[in-house]
């Protein structure tokens, strides 16, 4: 039997335009449509080591429906200061929209509009 | 040159993966590894065999928390729980969907849609946050234009000495697909 390359086994212990999902809007995500007593909720993308800058910014395009030049001045955002907000909405859209980044493999969270 | 060719290339209406044999393989084996890790450590609890919870510690990355401050609030604490219980799960699957996506295309070669192409690139970019751990990555390198990322200590690059140097070859090779993958997504 072939030795595991990345898991871990009991007693061997070794340590031109990107289609977007949905469009502007499809999720609330105008502030616009905040009100007052519901602050919005921002999700944010953090700087991490292993993902690539052209992954990061195709993924942007692809959720956010942003143009190439967007999504490359927010992925240079995380890369510089450490994190950038990509979206805004009410909690469930900021939770779907974090879900959907997680499943892309990106270090997002969402926290509430201060 | 074969080699010079585009290991993902885009068509008219489709997309096409050529890899060798050996990265075939490789990439199958890495593939059969995460589908038995992400099968093996699915709960939130600390798992008492050691291997486990060290699987659970290289597969981390793969499910980050979901909202900022849960450590000092105790609602947001709670959303946190919350979320980690009910979307984990999806998580997993949603790899898992991914991963059958991929290996159904490297053992029966044939032209792969977007959607496919896209389940391609997460599994491939999931292998890299897996190995990226093990590895320990941590520099990303300051160049926006290189936009690979370095290792932490590559000056000199692979030393044919380092245990993890297997590892170091996967995770390059992974790196090379992922940009490739994400060029040919890209147009």
């Amino acid at each position: 039997m072939m030795r595991p390359i990345m898991g871990a086994t009991s007693g061997t212990s070794t340590p031109t335009e990107v289609r977007p999902d949905y469009l502007p809007g499809d999720l609330g995500l105008d502030p616009d449509a905040s009100v007052e007593e519901d602050r919005p909720w921002v999700v944010l993308v953090w700087n991490d080591p292993i993902n690539l800058m052209s992954y990061v910014t195709y993924v942007l395009q692809k959720l956010f429906g942003h143009s190439l030049e967007k999504a490359t001045e927010l992925m240079l955002q995380v890369h510089r200061e450490g994190r950038a907000a990509v979206a805004e909405g009410n909690r469930e859209q900021a939770e779907m929209y974090v879900f959907r980044l997680h499943e892309h493999g990106l270090w997002a969270t969402c926290q509430h509009d201060r | 040159m074969a080699i010079l060719r585009p290991p993902v290339r885009r068509h008219r209406n489709d997309f096409s993966i050529h890899l060798t044999a050996d990265q075939s393989e490789l990439l199958l084996r890495l593939l059969d590894e995460m589908v038995e890790m992400l099968t093996t450590v699915t709960d939130r609890e600390e798992p008492l065999d050691p291997a486990l919870a060290e699987n659970r510690q290289r597969l981390a990355r793969l499910f980050p928390p979901a909202y900022s401050g849960a450590d000092t609030d105790p609602d947001l604490a709670e959303r946190e729980e919350e979320y980690q219980r009910l979307m984990r799960e999806e998580l997993v699957q949603s790899r898992l969907a991914s991963i059958s996506t991929v290996r159904e295309a490297l053992t029966n070669p044939r032209h792969l849609s977007e959607p496919q192409l896209i389940a391609f690139m997460q599994s491939i970019n999931a292998l890299r946050l897996v190995l990226g751990t093990i590895l320990q990555i941590t520099d990303d390198g300051d160049d926006p234009i290189d936009g690979v990322a370095e290792h932490q200590d590559d000056d000199s690059g692979l030393d044919p000495d380092d245990p993890n140097i297997g590892l170091q070859v996967a995770y390059d090779f992974l790196s090379w697909l992922l940009e490739w993958t994400v060029q040919a997504l890209s147009g």
